[in-house]
Protein backbone atom coordinates (compact mmCIF):
# COMPACT_ATOMS: atom_id res chain seq x y z
CA UNK A 1 0.00 0.00 0.00
CA UNK A 2 1.30 3.14 -1.00
CA UNK A 3 1.23 6.97 -1.49
CA UNK A 4 0.16 7.50 -4.97
CA UNK A 5 1.33 10.51 -7.12
CA UNK A 6 -2.40 11.62 -8.39
CA UNK A 7 -0.38 14.40 -10.03
CA UNK A 8 3.70 14.78 -9.42
CA UNK A 9 4.63 18.42 -8.36
CA UNK A 10 7.61 20.72 -9.89
CA UNK A 11 10.35 19.01 -7.29
CA UNK A 12 9.35 16.85 -5.26
CA UNK A 13 11.80 14.33 -3.71
CA UNK A 14 12.59 12.10 -0.50
CA UNK A 15 15.38 13.57 1.76
CA UNK A 16 16.73 12.78 5.32
CA UNK A 17 19.17 14.13 7.09
CA UNK A 18 21.68 13.60 4.35
CA UNK A 19 24.45 11.25 3.30
CA UNK A 20 27.28 11.95 5.11
CA UNK A 21 30.73 10.51 4.88
CA UNK A 22 31.31 9.69 1.59
CA UNK A 23 33.11 12.71 0.41
CA UNK A 24 36.21 10.50 -0.56
CA UNK A 25 34.09 9.49 -3.51
CA UNK A 26 32.79 12.95 -4.34
CA UNK A 27 29.24 11.63 -3.17
CA UNK A 28 27.71 14.97 -2.31
CA UNK A 29 25.43 14.92 0.97
CA UNK A 30 22.60 16.41 -0.20
CA UNK A 31 19.01 16.01 2.08
CA UNK A 32 16.97 18.87 3.39
CA UNK A 33 16.58 21.73 2.77
CA UNK A 34 15.18 22.82 6.46
CA UNK A 35 16.46 20.54 9.11
CA UNK A 36 13.91 22.27 11.32
CA UNK A 37 10.56 21.56 9.57
CA UNK A 38 11.70 18.29 8.74
CA UNK A 39 12.73 17.58 12.02
CA UNK A 40 9.22 18.67 13.36
CA UNK A 41 7.34 17.35 10.86
CA UNK A 42 8.54 13.78 12.41
CA UNK A 43 8.16 14.90 15.88
CA UNK A 44 4.45 15.20 15.48
CA UNK A 45 4.06 11.34 14.06
CA UNK A 46 6.36 9.87 16.88
CA UNK A 47 9.50 9.31 14.36
CA UNK A 48 13.15 10.31 15.08
CA UNK A 49 14.35 13.71 13.38
CA UNK A 50 16.15 11.19 10.51
CA UNK A 51 13.41 9.49 9.26
CA UNK A 52 13.02 9.82 5.57
CA UNK A 53 10.69 13.03 4.18
CA UNK A 54 8.81 14.27 1.26
CA UNK A 55 10.15 17.60 0.11
CA UNK A 56 7.97 19.55 -1.88
CA UNK A 57 8.02 22.82 -3.43
CA UNK A 58 5.40 24.50 -5.35
CA UNK A 59 3.43 23.51 -7.59
CA UNK A 60 3.58 21.12 -5.77
CA UNK A 61 2.15 16.92 -6.01
CA UNK A 62 -1.54 15.93 -5.15
CA UNK A 63 -1.09 12.17 -3.23
CA UNK A 64 -3.20 9.90 -2.56
CA UNK A 65 -3.30 7.96 0.67
CA UNK A 66 -3.78 3.95 -0.48
CA UNK A 67 -4.48 3.21 3.59
CA UNK A 68 -4.66 4.91 6.72
CA UNK A 69 -1.85 7.12 7.65
CA UNK A 70 -0.65 9.67 10.40
CA UNK A 71 1.48 12.42 8.88
CA UNK A 72 1.95 16.00 9.41
CA UNK A 73 3.30 19.03 6.65
CA UNK A 74 5.61 21.52 8.18
CA UNK A 75 7.83 24.15 6.32
CA UNK A 76 6.19 26.48 3.57
CA UNK A 77 2.33 26.94 3.65
CA UNK A 78 1.16 25.93 0.47
CA UNK A 79 -2.26 25.97 1.24
CA UNK A 80 -2.94 21.92 2.22
CA UNK A 81 -6.20 20.51 1.73
CA UNK A 82 -7.74 17.11 2.35
CA UNK A 83 -10.52 16.11 -0.09
CA UNK A 84 -11.04 19.90 -0.75
CA UNK A 85 -10.80 20.54 3.20
CA UNK A 86 -8.20 23.12 4.32
CA UNK A 87 -5.54 21.58 7.38
CA UNK A 88 -2.98 23.22 8.49
CA UNK A 89 0.85 22.72 8.81
CA UNK A 90 2.76 22.46 12.07
CA UNK A 91 -0.10 19.58 13.51
CA UNK A 92 -0.59 15.37 13.52
CA UNK A 93 -3.32 14.75 10.61
CA UNK A 94 -4.95 11.06 11.11
CA UNK A 95 -6.09 10.84 7.82
CA UNK A 96 -8.52 7.76 6.13
CA UNK A 97 -7.32 5.07 3.31
CA UNK A 98 -8.36 7.08 0.09
CA UNK A 99 -7.76 11.00 1.45
CA UNK A 100 -6.66 13.32 -1.24
CA UNK A 101 -3.91 16.18 -0.05
CA UNK A 102 -3.49 19.01 -2.41
CA UNK A 103 -1.96 22.25 -2.16
CA UNK A 104 -3.65 25.37 -3.64
CA UNK A 105 -1.36 28.38 -3.46
CA UNK A 106 2.12 29.78 -1.95
CA UNK A 107 1.40 31.44 0.98
CA UNK A 108 5.21 31.49 2.67
CA UNK A 109 8.25 29.57 2.42
CA UNK A 110 9.95 27.87 -0.41
CA UNK A 111 9.99 24.10 0.77
CA UNK A 112 7.20 21.71 2.85
CA UNK A 113 7.61 18.35 4.38
CA UNK A 114 5.33 15.48 4.51
CA UNK A 115 6.45 12.91 7.00
CA UNK A 116 4.63 9.63 7.58
CA UNK A 117 4.34 7.74 10.71
CA UNK A 118 6.77 4.92 10.16
CA UNK A 119 8.65 6.67 7.08
CA UNK A 120 8.50 4.98 3.31
CA UNK A 121 9.14 1.14 2.95
CA UNK A 122 11.64 2.07 0.53
CA UNK A 123 15.91 0.78 0.32
CA UNK A 124 18.50 3.19 1.41
CA UNK A 125 21.54 3.60 -0.45
CA UNK A 126 24.79 3.91 1.38
CA UNK A 127 23.18 4.45 4.82
CA UNK A 128 20.83 7.61 3.46
CA UNK A 129 17.20 8.16 2.02
CA UNK A 130 18.41 11.19 0.09
CA UNK A 131 17.71 11.45 -3.27
CA UNK A 132 20.70 12.28 -5.21
CA UNK A 133 20.17 13.58 -8.88
CA UNK A 134 23.66 13.52 -10.53
CA UNK A 135 24.06 10.19 -9.60
CA UNK A 136 20.66 9.09 -10.10
CA UNK A 137 20.40 6.89 -7.19
CA UNK A 138 19.19 7.00 -3.39
CA UNK A 139 15.34 8.26 -1.83
CA UNK A 140 12.22 7.36 -5.00
CA UNK A 141 14.69 5.33 -7.42
CA UNK A 142 17.61 8.33 -7.65
CA UNK A 143 14.59 10.58 -8.69
CA UNK A 144 11.78 13.15 -7.99
CA UNK A 145 8.15 11.60 -8.23
CA UNK A 146 6.71 11.06 -11.37
CA UNK A 147 2.78 11.32 -11.91
CA UNK A 148 1.57 7.29 -11.28
CA UNK A 149 4.46 6.87 -8.74
CA UNK A 150 3.52 4.54 -5.82
CA UNK A 151 5.82 4.96 -3.01
CA UNK A 152 5.33 1.69 -0.18
CA UNK A 153 4.76 2.99 3.47
CA UNK A 154 3.52 0.42 6.17
CA UNK A 155 1.47 2.87 8.52
CA UNK A 156 1.18 0.40 11.32
CA UNK A 157 -0.01 0.91 15.47
CA UNK A 158 -2.02 3.92 14.24
CA UNK A 159 -5.11 4.70 16.48
CA UNK A 160 -7.66 3.69 14.27
CA UNK A 161 -10.12 3.94 16.70
CA UNK A 162 -10.24 7.46 16.67
CA UNK A 163 -9.87 7.68 12.92
CA UNK A 164 -12.96 5.78 12.20
CA UNK A 165 -15.01 7.55 15.01
CA UNK A 166 -14.89 10.87 12.87
CA UNK A 167 -16.80 11.21 10.09
CA UNK A 168 -14.96 13.11 7.75
CA UNK A 169 -11.70 11.82 6.03
CA UNK A 170 -9.41 12.90 8.73
CA UNK A 171 -8.69 14.14 12.14
CA UNK A 172 -6.98 17.22 13.03
CA UNK A 173 -4.66 15.93 16.59
CA UNK A 174 -5.39 19.11 18.75
CA UNK A 175 -1.81 20.51 19.55
CA UNK A 176 0.33 22.58 17.15
CA UNK A 177 3.95 23.77 16.79
CA UNK A 178 4.88 27.24 17.43
CA UNK A 179 7.44 28.08 14.33
CA UNK A 180 7.27 32.01 13.42
CA UNK A 181 10.15 32.89 15.78
CA UNK A 182 12.42 30.51 13.26
CA UNK A 183 12.02 32.44 10.22
CA UNK A 184 11.42 36.15 11.29
CA UNK A 185 12.18 37.61 8.06
CA UNK A 186 13.36 40.87 9.54
CA UNK A 187 16.39 39.28 11.18
CA UNK A 188 19.56 40.02 9.96
CA UNK A 189 21.55 36.81 9.11
CA UNK A 190 24.39 35.99 10.84
CA UNK A 191 27.37 34.51 9.67
CA UNK A 192 30.82 33.87 10.92
CA UNK A 193 33.96 34.98 8.88
CA UNK A 194 35.92 32.17 6.32
CA UNK A 195 39.57 32.18 5.70
CA UNK A 196 39.23 34.48 2.77
CA UNK A 197 37.13 37.15 4.68
CA UNK A 198 40.09 39.76 5.17
CA UNK A 199 40.77 39.45 1.57
CA UNK A 200 38.20 41.47 0.41
CA UNK A 201 38.43 45.52 0.62
CA UNK A 202 37.28 47.19 3.54
CA UNK A 203 34.82 48.87 1.46
CA UNK A 204 33.77 45.07 0.12
CA UNK A 205 33.34 44.55 3.88
CA UNK A 206 31.25 47.33 4.52
CA UNK A 207 29.04 46.62 1.22
CA UNK A 208 28.29 42.98 2.79
CA UNK A 209 26.67 43.54 6.25
CA UNK A 210 25.24 46.83 5.11
CA UNK A 211 23.56 46.05 1.77
CA UNK A 212 20.93 44.34 0.44
CA UNK A 213 21.15 40.92 -1.47
CA UNK A 214 18.63 39.30 -3.71
CA UNK A 215 18.06 35.62 -3.87
CA UNK A 216 18.60 35.31 -7.58
CA UNK A 217 15.70 33.56 -10.34
CA UNK A 218 18.79 31.00 -11.01
CA UNK A 219 18.77 29.73 -7.48
CA UNK A 220 18.49 26.42 -6.53
CA UNK A 221 18.59 23.00 -4.02
CA UNK A 222 22.37 23.73 -5.03
CA UNK A 223 22.60 26.85 -4.29
CA UNK A 224 21.49 30.79 -3.54
CA UNK A 225 22.96 33.38 -6.25
CA UNK A 226 22.66 36.71 -5.01
CA UNK A 227 22.23 39.67 -6.63
CA UNK A 228 23.87 42.67 -5.09
CA UNK A 229 26.88 45.15 -4.71
CA UNK A 230 30.04 43.74 -6.39
CA UNK A 231 32.47 42.01 -3.68
CA UNK A 232 36.02 42.57 -4.51
CA UNK A 233 39.11 40.57 -2.77
CA UNK A 234 42.46 43.40 -2.75
CA UNK A 235 45.00 40.87 -2.71
CA UNK A 236 44.01 37.93 -5.55
CA UNK A 237 45.43 34.63 -3.71
CA UNK A 238 45.27 31.96 -5.90
CA UNK A 239 42.91 29.27 -4.31
CA UNK A 240 43.18 26.00 -3.71
CA UNK A 241 40.04 23.54 -3.94
CA UNK A 242 38.89 22.13 -0.44
CA UNK A 243 35.77 20.87 1.45
CA UNK A 244 32.81 23.15 1.56
CA UNK A 245 29.96 23.19 3.68
CA UNK A 246 25.85 23.90 3.63
CA UNK A 247 25.93 27.41 4.18
CA UNK A 248 29.27 28.29 3.01
CA UNK A 249 29.07 31.85 0.97
CA UNK A 250 31.55 31.98 -1.99
CA UNK A 251 32.61 35.01 -3.56
CA UNK A 252 32.20 34.17 -7.67
CA UNK A 253 34.85 35.43 -10.15
CA UNK A 254 32.29 38.20 -11.34
CA UNK A 255 31.94 39.57 -7.34
CA UNK A 256 28.80 38.26 -7.46
CA UNK A 257 27.94 36.01 -3.83
CA UNK A 258 26.83 32.09 -3.88
CA UNK A 259 25.79 30.65 -0.83
CA UNK A 260 26.23 26.67 -0.84
CA UNK A 261 22.77 24.71 0.12
CA UNK A 262 22.03 21.33 0.50
CA UNK A 263 22.81 19.79 -3.01
CA UNK A 264 26.33 21.55 -2.43
CA UNK A 265 29.20 19.79 -3.84
CA UNK A 266 32.14 18.48 -1.42
CA UNK A 267 34.75 20.22 -2.66
CA UNK A 268 35.03 24.44 -3.56
CA UNK A 269 37.78 26.65 -4.92
CA UNK A 270 35.94 30.00 -4.57
CA UNK A 271 36.95 32.11 -1.85
CA UNK A 272 34.80 31.68 1.57
CA UNK A 273 34.33 34.87 2.67
CA UNK A 274 32.08 33.33 5.45
CA UNK A 275 29.62 30.67 6.81
CA UNK A 276 25.98 31.59 7.62
CA UNK A 277 25.19 30.51 11.37
CA UNK A 278 23.92 27.31 11.31
CA UNK A 279 20.53 28.32 12.72
CA UNK A 280 19.99 30.15 10.58
CA UNK A 281 19.97 27.77 7.79
CA UNK A 282 16.10 27.00 8.05
CA UNK A 283 15.05 30.43 7.66
CA UNK A 284 17.25 30.84 4.49
CA UNK A 285 15.74 27.57 3.25
CA UNK A 286 12.28 28.67 3.34
CA UNK A 287 13.33 32.43 1.82
CA UNK A 288 12.50 31.61 -2.02
CA UNK A 289 13.58 33.52 -5.14
CA UNK A 290 13.38 37.60 -4.86
CA UNK A 291 13.41 37.55 -0.98
CA UNK A 292 15.61 39.88 0.26
CA UNK A 293 18.34 39.11 2.83
CA UNK A 294 20.82 41.41 4.81
CA UNK A 295 23.95 39.81 6.51
CA UNK A 296 25.42 39.98 10.19
CA UNK A 297 28.68 39.66 11.15
CA UNK A 298 29.03 37.85 14.33
CA UNK A 299 31.76 35.78 16.09
CA UNK A 300 32.27 31.87 16.71
CA UNK A 301 31.51 32.31 20.69
CA UNK A 302 27.83 33.67 19.72
CA UNK A 303 27.52 31.49 16.45
CA UNK A 304 27.94 28.44 19.25
CA UNK A 305 26.02 30.40 21.71
CA UNK A 306 23.15 30.36 19.38
CA UNK A 307 23.17 26.28 18.68
CA UNK A 308 23.09 25.43 22.40
CA UNK A 309 19.81 27.88 22.76
CA UNK A 310 18.28 25.88 19.53
CA UNK A 311 19.80 22.61 20.64
CA UNK A 312 17.43 22.89 24.26
CA UNK A 313 15.09 23.90 22.33
CA UNK A 314 14.50 21.79 20.03
CA UNK A 315 14.51 18.97 22.75
CA UNK A 316 11.86 20.40 24.86
CA UNK A 317 9.80 20.38 21.64
CA UNK A 318 10.38 16.73 20.45
CA UNK A 319 9.48 15.67 24.08
CA UNK A 320 6.92 18.06 24.19
CA UNK A 321 5.60 16.16 20.67
CA UNK A 322 6.12 12.59 21.62
CA UNK A 323 3.94 13.14 25.06
CA UNK A 324 1.12 14.48 23.39
CA UNK A 325 1.07 11.98 20.96
CA UNK A 326 1.44 9.29 23.78
CA UNK A 327 -1.31 10.90 25.82
CA UNK A 328 -3.60 10.66 22.53
CA UNK A 329 -2.50 6.95 21.57
CA UNK A 330 -3.40 5.69 25.58
CA UNK A 331 -6.75 7.85 25.60
CA UNK A 332 -7.51 5.75 22.64
CA UNK A 333 -6.66 2.93 23.96
CA UNK A 334 -3.30 2.28 22.11
CA UNK A 335 0.25 2.44 23.15
CA UNK A 336 2.89 4.43 21.05
CA UNK B 1 54.89 23.36 5.60
CA UNK B 2 53.25 25.51 7.54
CA UNK B 3 49.92 24.56 8.68
CA UNK B 4 46.91 26.75 9.90
CA UNK B 5 43.73 25.76 11.53
CA UNK B 6 40.30 27.66 11.20
CA UNK B 7 37.04 27.30 11.62
CA UNK B 8 34.21 26.91 8.91
CA UNK B 9 30.90 28.09 10.95
CA UNK B 10 30.18 26.38 14.64
CA UNK B 11 30.01 22.91 12.84
CA UNK B 12 33.41 22.27 10.58
CA UNK B 13 36.81 22.77 11.11
CA UNK B 14 39.66 23.19 8.32
CA UNK B 15 43.29 22.52 8.68
CA UNK B 16 45.41 23.62 5.90
CA UNK B 17 48.76 23.01 4.94
CA UNK B 18 48.13 26.12 2.06
CA UNK B 19 50.08 25.72 -1.60
CA UNK B 20 52.12 25.24 -3.54
CA UNK B 21 50.07 22.20 -4.37
CA UNK B 22 52.72 19.31 -4.13
CA UNK B 23 52.76 15.20 -3.80
CA UNK B 24 54.24 15.86 -0.16
CA UNK B 25 51.49 17.70 1.47
CA UNK B 26 48.64 15.93 -0.29
CA UNK B 27 49.92 12.66 0.68
CA UNK B 28 50.31 14.12 4.29
CA UNK B 29 46.85 15.36 4.29
CA UNK B 30 45.45 11.57 3.58
CA UNK B 31 47.46 10.08 5.72
CA UNK B 32 45.98 12.47 8.51
CA UNK B 33 42.79 11.62 7.55
CA UNK B 34 43.60 7.74 7.24
CA UNK B 35 44.70 8.58 11.01
CA UNK B 36 41.84 10.57 12.04
CA UNK B 37 39.25 7.73 10.85
CA UNK B 38 41.59 4.66 12.11
CA UNK B 39 39.84 6.10 15.42
CA UNK B 40 36.75 8.51 14.85
CA UNK B 41 35.86 10.65 17.41
CA UNK B 42 32.08 10.52 18.69
CA UNK B 43 30.06 13.17 16.46
CA UNK B 44 32.80 13.24 13.70
CA UNK B 45 30.87 13.03 10.72
CA UNK B 46 33.08 13.43 7.68
CA UNK B 47 36.72 14.04 6.58
CA UNK B 48 36.71 16.08 3.55
CA UNK B 49 40.20 16.56 1.70
CA UNK B 50 41.43 19.07 -0.64
CA UNK B 51 44.84 18.87 -2.74
CA UNK B 52 46.61 20.53 1.21
CA UNK B 53 43.73 20.66 3.30
CA UNK B 54 41.08 18.60 5.16
CA UNK B 55 37.79 19.75 6.73
CA UNK B 56 36.32 18.03 9.90
CA UNK B 57 32.48 18.20 9.76
CA UNK B 58 31.14 17.14 12.73
CA UNK B 59 27.58 17.03 14.50
CA UNK B 60 27.34 19.66 16.92
CA UNK B 61 25.37 18.55 19.27
CA UNK B 62 27.25 14.87 20.08
CA UNK B 63 30.45 16.77 20.02
CA UNK B 64 29.31 19.37 22.31
CA UNK B 65 27.65 16.74 24.76
CA UNK B 66 31.38 14.94 25.01
CA UNK B 67 33.69 18.15 26.37
CA UNK B 68 34.15 18.98 29.48
CA UNK B 69 34.24 22.55 28.64
CA UNK B 70 31.82 23.15 25.32
CA UNK B 71 33.11 26.91 25.04
CA UNK B 72 36.73 25.72 24.27
CA UNK B 73 35.54 23.37 21.58
CA UNK B 74 37.55 25.63 18.99
CA UNK B 75 40.63 25.14 20.69
CA UNK B 76 39.72 21.25 21.39
CA UNK B 77 39.59 20.74 17.88
CA UNK B 78 42.91 22.62 16.94
CA UNK B 79 44.70 21.02 19.81
CA UNK B 80 43.14 17.72 18.55
CA UNK B 81 43.69 18.04 14.40
CA UNK B 82 47.87 19.64 15.92
CA UNK B 83 48.20 16.38 17.60
CA UNK B 84 47.43 13.70 14.44
CA UNK B 85 49.53 16.13 12.54
CA UNK B 86 52.30 15.50 14.90
CA UNK B 87 51.74 12.09 15.14
CA UNK B 88 51.52 11.54 10.96
CA UNK B 89 54.75 10.68 9.70
CA UNK B 90 55.27 13.06 6.46
CA UNK B 91 57.00 11.04 4.77
CA UNK B 92 54.34 8.32 4.31
CA UNK B 93 52.92 7.20 1.15
CA UNK B 94 49.56 6.35 1.01
CA UNK B 95 49.07 2.95 -0.61
CA UNK B 96 49.63 3.37 -4.03
CA UNK B 97 46.86 1.36 -6.57
CA UNK B 98 47.09 2.68 -10.44
CA UNK B 99 44.19 2.31 -12.59
CA UNK B 100 45.21 2.04 -16.33
CA UNK B 101 42.34 4.35 -18.29
CA UNK B 102 41.44 3.90 -22.12
CA UNK B 103 41.10 6.96 -23.90
CA UNK B 104 39.88 7.37 -27.23
CA UNK B 105 41.61 10.78 -28.47
CA UNK B 106 39.88 10.60 -31.89
CA UNK B 107 38.70 14.42 -32.85
CA UNK B 108 35.11 13.64 -32.72
CA UNK B 109 35.82 12.82 -28.88
CA UNK B 110 37.78 15.69 -28.46
CA UNK B 111 36.16 18.85 -28.80
CA UNK B 112 38.82 21.21 -27.58
CA UNK B 113 41.73 19.76 -29.13
CA UNK B 114 42.48 21.97 -32.27
CA UNK B 115 42.19 25.10 -30.36
CA UNK B 116 44.26 23.75 -27.31
CA UNK B 117 46.78 23.10 -30.36
CA UNK B 118 46.52 26.55 -31.15
CA UNK B 119 47.13 27.90 -27.53
CA UNK B 120 50.02 25.67 -26.30
CA UNK B 121 51.53 25.50 -30.01
CA UNK B 122 51.87 22.20 -29.78
CA UNK B 123 50.22 19.62 -32.32
CA UNK B 124 47.33 17.18 -31.20
CA UNK B 125 49.79 14.42 -31.42
CA UNK B 126 52.15 15.94 -29.40
CA UNK B 127 49.28 17.05 -26.93
CA UNK B 128 48.07 13.26 -26.88
CA UNK B 129 51.43 11.37 -26.65
CA UNK B 130 52.31 13.79 -23.82
CA UNK B 131 49.18 13.16 -21.63
CA UNK B 132 48.83 9.57 -21.92
CA UNK B 133 52.89 9.32 -20.99
CA UNK B 134 52.64 10.45 -17.58
CA UNK B 135 50.92 8.46 -14.14
CA UNK B 136 49.35 11.25 -12.90
CA UNK B 137 48.34 11.03 -8.68
CA UNK B 138 45.12 11.76 -7.54
CA UNK B 139 45.13 14.53 -5.66
CA UNK B 140 41.39 14.69 -4.66
CA UNK B 141 38.08 13.67 -5.63
CA UNK B 142 35.21 16.19 -5.94
CA UNK B 143 32.86 19.00 -8.11
CA UNK B 144 30.89 15.88 -9.32
CA UNK B 145 31.02 12.37 -7.16
CA UNK B 146 33.83 10.42 -8.31
CA UNK B 147 35.27 13.22 -10.43
CA UNK B 148 39.04 12.61 -10.00
CA UNK B 149 41.89 15.74 -9.81
CA UNK B 150 44.96 14.12 -11.26
CA UNK B 151 48.05 15.87 -11.42
CA UNK B 152 50.33 17.06 -12.79
CA UNK B 153 50.57 17.57 -15.72
CA UNK B 154 54.10 18.81 -17.80
CA UNK B 155 54.59 22.11 -17.92
CA UNK B 156 54.33 21.96 -22.10
CA UNK B 157 50.41 20.92 -21.46
CA UNK B 158 49.60 24.08 -18.47
CA UNK B 159 46.31 25.65 -20.39
CA UNK B 160 43.74 27.89 -19.36
CA UNK B 161 39.95 27.04 -18.58
CA UNK B 162 37.63 27.78 -20.92
CA UNK B 163 36.14 31.09 -20.95
CA UNK B 164 32.83 29.94 -21.42
CA UNK B 165 31.53 26.38 -19.80
CA UNK B 166 30.35 24.17 -22.03
CA UNK B 167 28.08 20.74 -22.05
CA UNK B 168 30.61 17.93 -21.74
CA UNK B 169 29.07 14.32 -22.25
CA UNK B 170 30.24 11.59 -19.53
CA UNK B 171 33.58 10.20 -19.72
CA UNK B 172 34.81 12.88 -20.94
CA UNK B 173 38.80 14.14 -20.44
CA UNK B 174 39.99 16.89 -19.78
CA UNK B 175 42.63 19.47 -18.47
CA UNK B 176 43.02 22.93 -17.37
CA UNK B 177 46.23 24.42 -15.44
CA UNK B 178 48.04 21.97 -14.12
CA UNK B 179 45.35 18.97 -13.99
CA UNK B 180 44.44 16.53 -15.67
CA UNK B 181 40.74 14.90 -14.97
CA UNK B 182 37.38 13.09 -15.96
CA UNK B 183 33.91 14.01 -15.89
CA UNK B 184 31.98 10.81 -14.55
CA UNK B 185 28.72 12.13 -15.38
CA UNK B 186 27.52 14.86 -18.05
CA UNK B 187 27.87 18.27 -16.69
CA UNK B 188 28.68 21.60 -17.58
CA UNK B 189 32.19 22.14 -17.68
CA UNK B 190 35.26 24.46 -17.91
CA UNK B 191 38.25 21.96 -18.46
CA UNK B 192 39.39 21.50 -22.48
CA UNK B 193 38.26 18.27 -23.67
CA UNK B 194 40.83 16.38 -24.92
CA UNK B 195 39.03 12.73 -24.96
CA UNK B 196 36.69 10.22 -24.12
CA UNK B 197 36.52 7.10 -21.99
CA UNK B 198 34.23 4.53 -22.46
CA UNK B 199 34.73 3.41 -18.92
CA UNK B 200 31.75 3.27 -16.64
CA UNK B 201 33.10 5.67 -13.46
CA UNK B 202 30.35 5.77 -11.15
CA UNK B 203 28.26 3.11 -10.49
CA UNK B 204 25.49 3.15 -7.73
CA UNK B 205 24.26 -0.15 -8.32
CA UNK B 206 28.10 -1.56 -7.08
CA UNK B 207 29.77 -1.15 -3.70
CA UNK B 208 32.25 0.67 -3.88
CA UNK B 209 30.20 2.77 -6.07
CA UNK B 210 33.71 4.38 -7.69
CA UNK B 211 36.78 2.33 -8.21
CA UNK B 212 39.27 4.91 -7.08
CA UNK B 213 40.17 7.23 -4.17
CA UNK B 214 42.43 10.09 -3.58
CA UNK B 215 46.34 8.74 -3.37
CA UNK B 216 45.46 6.07 -5.79
CA UNK B 217 47.06 6.56 -9.25
CA UNK B 218 45.97 7.04 -12.81
CA UNK B 219 47.53 6.43 -16.31
CA UNK B 220 46.01 6.71 -19.92
CA UNK B 221 46.65 4.49 -22.43
CA UNK B 222 44.92 5.51 -26.09
CA UNK B 223 42.57 3.33 -27.88
CA UNK B 224 41.19 3.45 -30.99
CA UNK B 225 37.21 4.59 -32.21
CA UNK B 226 36.60 1.15 -32.87
CA UNK B 227 37.89 -0.27 -29.59
CA UNK B 228 35.86 2.21 -28.23
CA UNK B 229 32.24 1.25 -29.28
CA UNK B 230 33.22 -2.14 -28.74
CA UNK B 231 34.24 -1.71 -24.94
CA UNK B 232 32.79 -3.22 -22.07
CA UNK B 233 32.93 -2.42 -18.73
CA UNK B 234 33.86 -5.86 -16.64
Amino acid sequence: MSIRIVKAGVLDTVQDAGRHGYSHWGINPGGVMDSFAASVANWLVGNQESTAVLEMHFPAPMLRFEKDALIALCGADLSPAINDVPVSNWQPLLIKKDAVLSFRKPVWGARCYLSLKGGFSIDPWLNSYSTNLVVQAGGWRGDKLQTEDAIPFEGKNLPVNALHASSTNFMRLPWKVKYEHIYDIDERIPFTSGPEWDQLSEQSRILMVKSAFEIGSSSDRMGYQLDGPELFREKNVQMISSGVTFGTMQLLPGGKMIILMADHQTTGGYPRLGFIAGTYLPRLAQSGIRSVLYFQLINLIEANQMMADRLRENQLLKKNCFENLNSFYAMHGYQL
Amino acid sequence: MNPFVYPCGESAITFDLGGPIDAQRNSTILSMRKNILADPFPGLVDVVTGYSSLTLIYDWPILHAQLSDPAKSYQHLERYLTDIYNATNKHDTVQEILHRIPVCYDPLMAQDLVTLSDQLKLDAAEIIKLHHEAVYNIYMIGFLPGFPYLGLLPDKLFSERKRTPAKVPAGAVAIAGRQTGIYPFSSPGGWNIIGRTPVTLFDPSKYPPVKWQAGDQVKFFPISHDEFNQYQDP
